[in-house]
């Protein structure tokens, strides 16, 4: 059924209309809160108060034009909140941006990573703000400026993020081929 | 970009391995309920205006908010009124020493909401008025409040004020048809004989709860639910629900008293309470205060012998013990990984 019909039906007192609206997109949500958190029970209550406030703009008479991209920023931007409240100070020589450090140690703990990345996969990746720019782009698609915002970075941090992983990805193919090669 | 595609897609796959809980759509069907339930979450335009952004009560903790409407009621504050001062840890819940502070300088609050997330009690001032109103009593308000709150001691807490939430006219009515169904519904099926200890009609499926001990008369029940509401012109679905009437009444009897209990816990960073939880039963109520420590930290014995003292002389005066007909209590303090205490 329509978006605009559902949310009419859930405007006089209609909670079905709210679960028929909702139910197809909280698989999505709960995967990028849950992949951004970390844990279960944290990305369940994001995705309950998410529910909650959407449900009240609904009834408060909010004019929703693209609900599916409104209903996922909303999830990403209340599972980055939580995030930043977990993080506490915690910083990451890796936050720093990429693009200007080109020596020192920096050097050494980005090799490491790297390798990391090639092994385990891109949600395990130890650098939340560079786990989070992929899943906001790749799988939530904010745009650049979006990510910027949500994250307090800068531009330029959020695109050398991305050039990273696709280095990352094109080595990993590389390395792959070359086992391909090796083992023939 | 090829190479995005490829990206996108490791991203998709290493997603599909994470399910949604079934919880989640439940919640979802129960929306109404849910909210009713909870605080009012922050709306993205009152960013600025908190002290930390972004607030979302994640659990009501057991302060009386659970009784029909979700924050502290008049009468509920005339019984709270006379639980007695023991020592100097135990006085007069805050939410209602808040609300009295603000009445006195002219405000009219509508209530005092009160959630844990992620372990800090979160407040929520509801003022009477519009939202422009509210923008400009908003600071006045908070100094108010913090005052109070600073006045007992209390130093763990984020603070937000906030229009009430108005119902549409429409939903009003709508809310008030609700109501006089349920009514309507307990009393006949009362007239029918059976013992009703409550009907919720605010969703599609009407909820009708009885005793435990009327568990065989279930289908009975169902088919005599079913008859009235088709005779009354308004079919809907039932569900029979079965409450322990004994643990609801001991909850309703100790519930002045787990609220003063987390007042004085949630509200103090000495303390480092995480969570409390209670359960109900005959033998005996169970305490169960969870802390942010572990076993291994310099202060956590000096602290958990505190808790544990205070917690036990204000249960054991003779006013609560009054209250509760001296019910057999435990208290249990554990670590952060929920694990009791040596000590």
């Amino acid at each position: 059924m329509e978006q605009k019909t559902l949310m009419k039906r859930i405007r006089s007192g209609d909670d079905e209309a709210f679960a028929q609206l909702v139910n197809p997109l909280i698989e999505k949500g709960y995967r990028t809160s849950f992949s951004i958190l970390k844990s279960k029970e944290q990305a369940e209550e994001v995705v309950q108060n998410a529910l909650i406030e959407i449900y009240r703009n609904i009834m408060n008479g909010k004019d929703i034009k693209f609900f599916n991209t409104w209903f996922y920023k909303l999830v990403s931007n209340r599972s980055i909140d939580a995030w930043r409240k977990n993080a506490r100070s915690k910083e990451s020589p890796l936050d720093i941006d990429v693009a200007t450090d080109k020596y020192g140690v920096l050097q050494s703990i980005l090799q490491e990573e790297t390798e990391n990345e090639i092994k385990k996969g891109i949600l395990s990746l130890e650098n939340d703000d560079y786990r989070n720019v992929l899943i906001l782009y790749y799988y939530q698609e904010h745009a650049i400026q979006e990510i910027a915002d949500l994250l307090e970075l800068k531009n330029s941090t959020v695109k050398s993020h991305l050039r990273r992983a696709r280095i990352v990805l094109k080595k990993r193919l590389i390395e792959n081929q070359l086992i391909e090669v090796s083992s023939q | 970009m090829k190479i995005d595609e490829s990206l996108k897609k490791e991203i998709e796959e290493e997603m599909g391995k994470i399910q949604a809980p079934s919880s989640l759509y439940r919640f979802a069907a129960n929306i109404k309920e849910e909210s009713t339930k909870r605080v009012h979450s922050d709306k993205p335009k009152r960013k600025k205006r908190w002290r930390k952004p972004h607030f979302a009560a994640a659990a009501l903790i057991s302060l009386g908010i659970l009784t029909g409407s979700a924050f502290l009621h008049p009468t509920m504050g005339e019984v709270l009124a006379k639980l007695p001062y023991v020592g100097q840890v135990f006085q007069k819940p805050i939410q209602e020493v808040m609300m009295e502070a603000l009445v006195n300088e002219g405000y009219k609050p509508v209530s005092i909401g009160m959630g844990i997330w992620q372990g800090i009690p979160h407040l929520d001032v509801e003022m009477n008025g519009t939202e422009e109103y509210v923008n400009q009593v908003e600071d006045n308000v908070l100094r108010i409040v913090t005052k109070t709150l600073k006045k007992r001691g209390y130093d763990n807490y984020e603070v937000k004020v906030s229009a009430m939430y108005e119902e549409s006219a429409v939903m009003k009515k709508i809310n008030k048809e609700r109501e006089e169904l349920a009514e309507k519904l307990m009393r006949d099926l009362q007239v029918e004989g059976y013992s009703i200890m409550n009907v919720n009609a605010y969703n599609p499926v009407v909820k009708v709860y009885i005793p435990i001990g009327d568990e065989d008369k279930q289908v009975e029940i169902y088919k005599a639910a079913i008859g009235i509401l088709k005779a009354n012109g308004t079919p809907k679905q039932v569900q029979i629900v079965t409450q322990d009437i004994s643990e609801e009444e001991i909850k309703s009897q100790w519930m002045p008293i787990t609220r003063s209990i987390e007042d004085e816990f949630f509200l103090k960073k000495e303390y480092q309470v995480a969570d409390i939880r209670y359960s109900y039963k005959a033998e005996k109520v169970s305490i169960m205060v969870r802390t942010n420590m572990n076993s291994l930290e310099a202060e956590a014995e000096g602290t958990v012998t505190k808790i544990r003292k205070e917690i036990t002389e204000f249960l054991d005066s003779e006013e609560i013990k009054m209250m509760t007909e001296n019910h057999n209590y435990e208290v249990l303090i554990l670590d952060s990984n929920g694990k009791a205490f040596p000590f």
